[in-house]
């Protein structure tokens, strides 16, 4: 077991200073599932922040515009056996909202996002993605583990499976849930499946200690802990010296240091405090209807500037027209969506790009499908998996470019179709990753975040 | 020289044993399933008919046969790519074509020696065959066997007496007796169901968007729990599982076991594909927990490395095809019967007073809901006002829209309602809700799975071909206990392995075979293959018994040897920590427990919840096996300690060490609770003196005295220190030493 030799020759050339064997070699070492680890081929980015619009955004009112639906609002659509998820399908619906041209690339925008619409030059829109279910969590679950059943690792974990972290004092994958709950599915979304619990998302919240047991209740006495603490180390000696060529048990030991300093690291991050009167104000982080949201995406630019690997960034959750999923009364779901969440989105960019952030970072803004063209509950829309739009900015992606069309209903996807496993693909290949190489292996088989197929998304490279 | 030419040709292999093993090595990689170029070499018929460049051979003419012009050469490309055959080789291609091409029988024969596909033979090696393959080296002390014994077979540690009544056992069968008394314990059952649990992906909710909660799904795991206390032979505890409720009459125990082809995840909009998906949670399942193949591999193709072909896999799909959905009564028609009538009462004296609330409603939601037909959009209202033969298509979806969903819910109506009228309301609505509670107590039922209609005649069931000695016949019906009987036979190659390579896994972190469900070539392949058979041999002998292999393994001088350690499972550092604490509620079954999760963590939709209680309830301070397993609302601290997902079998934890881990042992109110809690036993136990409480402290968390450092680092630490007792019992439930089993 050679695996054992160079510890145990590590071990004697350290003259039995079991201490010696400290947190560095851990940081590196074998025994670190988050230790950093080289990519295929060089990477374009060190971070993503996902923006999860859960319930579905429509994106013929948002990004794709289609004059049709107001040329035909009430006539039934051509195509006649169409299912909606929870059936008595209307006819066609205009939008409530308008379009208008941006920047230099004159990309359509609906009034809805005014802000994101200002950096249309740096974004690429696909307008041509499609899934495989039109049920929310399976939906879901597609997006983030490239699956529609449960129990496959998320795209954070292939990352950090993959990658491992820059930062050791923080979780290398953390999730906001929306202030109104999570989405449909649970921590599913952001679980390892098969793989190790090392790589699951931790959830941080945006007010109050980011994580769950951060801190003891009724609070952290430092010094009372590093006593313990101490006492820990030193009553753990015996039973180390009696199995030197068990690493795992000095790497156990020495979560409890990392874990001692993520207590200051964690709340740091995320110590809005810290941040400018400007930049607050940017973000919206202290105005309604923005500051949930703004104060999150703060906080992510503060974790990917820490050199957290992947953020997600939930908007919407809890039940009904708390999230994205307007069923019915389209109009005042998104425009409370979106006025919780166009100018946050929009700072982060800005934000983003003036610390020099924003070309190693990916920003994806997506839900788990679109909208249908047709009325539902007599002013909303149901689920449309056949056809939506997703876009990205950042490093490595071609701002000012649209890939794909639907339809002229904006009912199906039919130029230059996406799947999410394409999406997946084009993302791990941001970071250096080949999507057919990164493998884990599992029941007999070598898993794939994107399966047995995916595509990179040429069209959106810079 | 006659003779030696003689020689010679009776030396030449026989040429079609030649080619088969020629084409096996050589070809198959490109020109079997995968049939490159469209030829698939795997049949006379599609050698015959070949693939894009059309036959690959004329029987009887190898010069005309292209197969054998690109291995010799004469055509290209040349064959195979990576390097050419050897002369001999292509000559026996050619004399096999020559011959007529018979038959090679390929991906038959060959397969079918994989050692897995062969039944294990009984050897004597006179004695524990275990010692022979593992000498054993240091001999481990008596105080850590104790322990070991203790968290392996019961998943908690020994009292300080129980130690010293083994320790001081000078009988030379001592440590045999101990195994028995251990055996005996009824929480053995709960210790070693966990691992079955997770085989069988167990878990007390659906799933997906509404992760519906089963609320009977318990009375499965308390199955396994008995059925394991009462050392119930593994080919029984099969066949229950697999075909239960199929026996002549089944009794509780038969179909509370089908809960087994229930566990798996149920989507919220069941459909086609999911039931499919369904079938292949079964099948998959069943393959790698009972037999450790991948058969749902098979699934879009042949298996690539096993002989399992996707025709086995849809004759297994028809073999669970017929099964529904079932909750079995477990109770007499009689009580059933009084039950549906007393419900039936209620319904009908609900009747009256339901419609009072719809009455009292209904002025104001009528006329809510003609406020907001007057506000529709004017092409709605067209659609609705046009006559319905005139109706465009748009329109008529449009009206029907209008005429299903325009509807006032009660919370609009409500809001509309003066302070009066919203106290009258809920007179009315807790009238309703009176006559709620006079129903009859629901009676007991389990979550299981009873046959429905049948796959369609022309789809045959059957199994794993390759691995059956002999063809099944499944006969008309009961498809399952003829699979059932076959897995569970002594002939069957693969099961009574598998088991016991996962029992010995279990006991010392490895085994035979490291993936241990996966017993295929894309496994880790076998060590020592023949103990592994020894031991499956001697299991069947032994009645299939479970505590009969525990004793076999444990009786070995190699298991009282000094073995590296292994970390507890998320549920038994738990247990542990309770029992050392004092305050381990040793209930047995029924409904799972609920402790606390932080709310930030599954607040959300579709109605989830998760009824958790502080971690200062006694109630929740039962061992971990009886946690509910939610499948979207994991319990952190067992989560990040890698308690499997429940959502496939899971046939070997993983095993992370990751400071979110530490963070919940420092930080989590479970650890602090327990933590306050283990002073105050040693306060009761040892007194007011720390050099005692110390002491005391490491016999019941360690199992052992402490070393004089060690007691001089804890005294010291107590020293002056207000919470030193706490923080000090703290530290002991962070220990490698306490999570690891010696």
């Amino acid at each position: 077991m050679p695996r054992y030799w160079s510890r145990r020759d590590l071990f004697n050339r350290c003259g039995g200073g079991i201490g010696s064997l400290a947190l560095a070699n851990l940081l590196a070492g074998q025994d670190n599932p988050l230790a950093l680890k080289s990519s295929h081929f060089p990477a374009k980015i060190k971070s993503v922040i996902s923006i999860f619009c859960y319930g579905g955004v429509s994106h013929v009112d948002t990004f794709d515009p289609k004059p049709m639906l107001l040329q035909r609002q009430g006539e039934a659509l051509p195509e006649k056996d169409l299912k909606p998820s929870q059936g008595t399908p209307g006819a066609i619906m205009a939008s409530p909202w308008t379009f208008k041209r941006y920047g230099q690339s004159g990309m359509d925008v609906s009034t809805l996002f005014p802000h994101v619409a200002q950096h249309v030059d740096s974004l690429a829109f696909i307008r041509s993605m499609h899934t495989l279910s039109n049920d929310h969590a399976p939906a879901l679950f597609q997006m983030n583990t490239g699956s529609i059943l449960l129990g496959h690792p998320s795209m954070g974990s292939w990352l950090t499976y993959g990658l491992g972290t820059e930062n050791q004092n923080l979780p290398a994958f953390i999730v906001f849930t929306d202030h109104r709950g999570g989405p449909i599915g649970g921590a599913p979304n952001w679980n390892n499946g098969y793989m190790p619990a090392a790589f699951q998302g931790t959830q941080f919240r945006s007010t109050g200690d980011p994580i769950v047991d951060l801190k003891p209740r009724g609070g952290t006495n430092r010094e009372r802990q590093r006593r313990w603490l101490d006492l820990l180390g030193k009553l753990n000696q015996e039973h180390l010296a009696h199995y030197p060529e068990e690493s795992e048990l000095s790497a156990r030991i020495n979560t409890y240091e990392l874990a001692y300093r993520m207590q200051v690291s964690a709340p740091e991050a995320v110590d809005l405090g810290l941040e400018s009167a400007a930049t607050r104000k940017l973000y919206g982080a202290d105005d309604d209807p923005t500051q949930y949201f703004g104060r999150q995406c703060l906080m992510a630019r503060r974790l990917v500037e820490r050199g957290v690997r992947f953020v997600q960034l939930y908007s919407g959750g809890g039940n009904f027209q708390e999230s994205w999923d307007a069923h019915w009364d389209i109009k005042a779901n998104h425009e409370m969506h979106c006025g919780e969440t166009d100018q946050p989105i929009a700072a982060l960019i800005t934000d983003l790009k003036s610390r020099g952030l924003w070309d190693s970072t990916l920003l994806i803004w997506h839900g788990e499908f679109g909208r249908l063209p047709i009325s539902q509950r007599l002013d909303g829309r149901d689920h449309n998996p056949y056809g939506f739009t997703i876009w990205l900015g950042g490093g490595g992606i071609k701002g000012g470019t649209v890939v794909g069309a639907t339809d002229e209903f904006g009912l199906r996807a039919t130029e230059s179709k996406k799947s999410i496993n394409d999406l997946h693909a084009t993302i791990l290949h941001l970071f250096g990753l080949d999507h057919t190489k990164l493998t884990y292996y599992y029941n007999g088989r070598n898993m794939r975040l994107t399966d047995v197929s995916g595509e990179v998304i040429r069209e959106v490279l810079a | 020289m006659i003779a030696a030419v003689l020689l010679l040709l009776l030396a030449q292999e026989d040429p079609t044993l030649g080619a088969s093993r020629i084409i096996q090595k050589n070809c198959l990689g490109c020109h079997g399933p995968a049939a490159m170029s469209g030829l698939d070499l795997r049949s006379r018929e599609s050698q015959i008919k070949g693939g894009n460049r059309g036959a690959a051979l004329k029987p009887g003419d190898a010069a005309a046969s292209i197969l054998y012009g690109f291995v010799s050469g004469t055509q290209k490309p040349m064959m195979p790519p990576g390097g050419a055959l050897k002369p001999d080789e292509v000559a026996t291609i050619k004399r096999w074509i020559d011959a007529g091409a018979p038959d090679l029988a390929l991906g038959k024969q060959p397969a079918a020696k994989y050692w897995a596909f062969v039944p294990p033979v009984h050897k004597d090696y006179g004695g524990n065959a275990i010692d022979i393959f593992y000498p054993s080296t240091r001999a481990a002390g008596k105080r850590t066997l104790a322990r070991r014994a203790y968290l392996d077979l019961l998943g908690l540690p020994p009292t300080p007496a129980q130690v010293a009544s083994f320790v001081n056992d000078s009988d030379p069968q001592a440590w045999a007796k101990l195994i028995d008394q251990l055996l005996a314990s009824p929480h053995y059952g709960e210790r070693w169901a966990r691992h079955w649990l997770d085989l069988v992906r167990y878990a007390d909710s659906a799933g997906y968007e509404f992760d519906r909660d089963r609320p009977t799904a318990w009375r499965f795991r308390d199955y396994v729990v008995d059925s394991l206390n009462a050392d119930k032979p593994y080919n029984q505890f099969i066949r229950e599982q697999l075909a239960g409720d199929e026996a002549l009459h089944p009794s509780p125990e038969q179909l509370i076991a089908t809960g087994y082809l229930r566990h798996g995840p149920e989507a919220n909009i069941r459909t086609d594909q999911t039931r499919l998906d369904e079938l292949d949670d079964l099948i998959s399942t069943t393959g790698g927990a009972f037999m450790g193949l991948t058969i749902g591999c098979a699934r879009c193709h042949d298996h690539k490395f096993d002989p399992i072909s996707q025709k086995d896999y849809f004759k297994l799909q028809a073999v669970f095809y017929s099964t529904e959905y079932a909750s079995h009564p477990l109770a007499s028609p009689d009580s059933i019967a009084r039950n549906v009538a007393g419900n039936k009462r209620i319904d009908e004296l609900q009747k009256p007073a339901k419609q009072a609330v719809l009455d009292f409603l209904k002025p104001t939601r009528d006329r809510l809901t003609e406020e907001k037909r007057a506000s529709l959009p004017e092409y709605m209202k067209l659609a609705v006002r046009t006559p319905a033969p005139q109706r465009t298509e748009g329109q008529a979806l449009n009206a029907k829209q209008v005429e299903v969903t325009l509807k006032t819910s009660d919370e609009d109506v409500l809001k509309q309602l003066s302070a009066v009228g919203k106290a009258r309301h809920k007179e009315l609505v807790a009238a309703v809700a009176a006559f709620d509670e006079q129903r009859p107590a629901d009676y007991p039922a389990a979550l299981g799975i009873k046959n429905g209609k049948k796959y369609s005649p022309d789809h045959q069931p059957g199994v794993v071909s390759a691995a059956a000695a002999a063809p099944v016949s499944f006969g008309t019906d009961k498809f399952r206990t003829t699979l059932a009987d076959w897995i569970a036979s002594p002939e069957n190659p693969l099961t009574a392995r598998v088991f016991v390579n996962r029992i010995f896994l279990q006991h010392f972190g490895e085994a035979f075979v490291d993936t241990p469900s996966n017993f295929g070539k894309s496994g880790s392949g076998v060590k020592k293959q023949e103990l592994l058979d020894w031991l499956a041999t001697k299991f069947v002998q032994q009645g299939w018994s479970l505590k009969a292999l525990h004793r076999q393994i444990m009786t070995s001088r190699y298991y009282q040897s000094q073995l590296r350690p292994r970390r507890m499972e998320a549920e038994i550092v738990r247990d542990t920590i309770l029992a050392t604490a004092g305050t381990l509620d040793r209930t047995f079954g029924g409904p799972g427990i609920h402790p606390f999760i932080d709310p930030t963590l599954w607040q959300g939709s579709s109605g989830r919840k998760w009824p958790g209680k502080s971690d200062e309830d006694p109630a929740t301070w039962r061992r971990g096996v009886y946690v509910f397993t939610k499948r979207t609302i994991p319990v952190p601290m067992l989560d990040v300690y890698d308690k499997p997902d429940t959502v496939a079998s899971c046939s070997r934890r993983n095993r992370s060490t990751t400071s979110i881990q530490a963070l919940i042992m420092m930080n989590g109110s479970f650890v602090e609770v327990q933590s306050r809690k283990f002073a105050e036993r040693l306060l009761r136990e040892a007194g007011p003196a720390p050099e005692a409480q110390v002491s005391q402290a490491f016999q019941l968390a360690l199992g052992r005295a402490p070393s004089p450092t060690e007691t001089d680092a804890a005294l010291s630490f107590m020293r002056g220190n207000q919470t030193g007792l706490v923080d000090f019992c703290q530290t002991l439930f962070n220990l490698n030493e306490f999570a690891y089993i010696p």
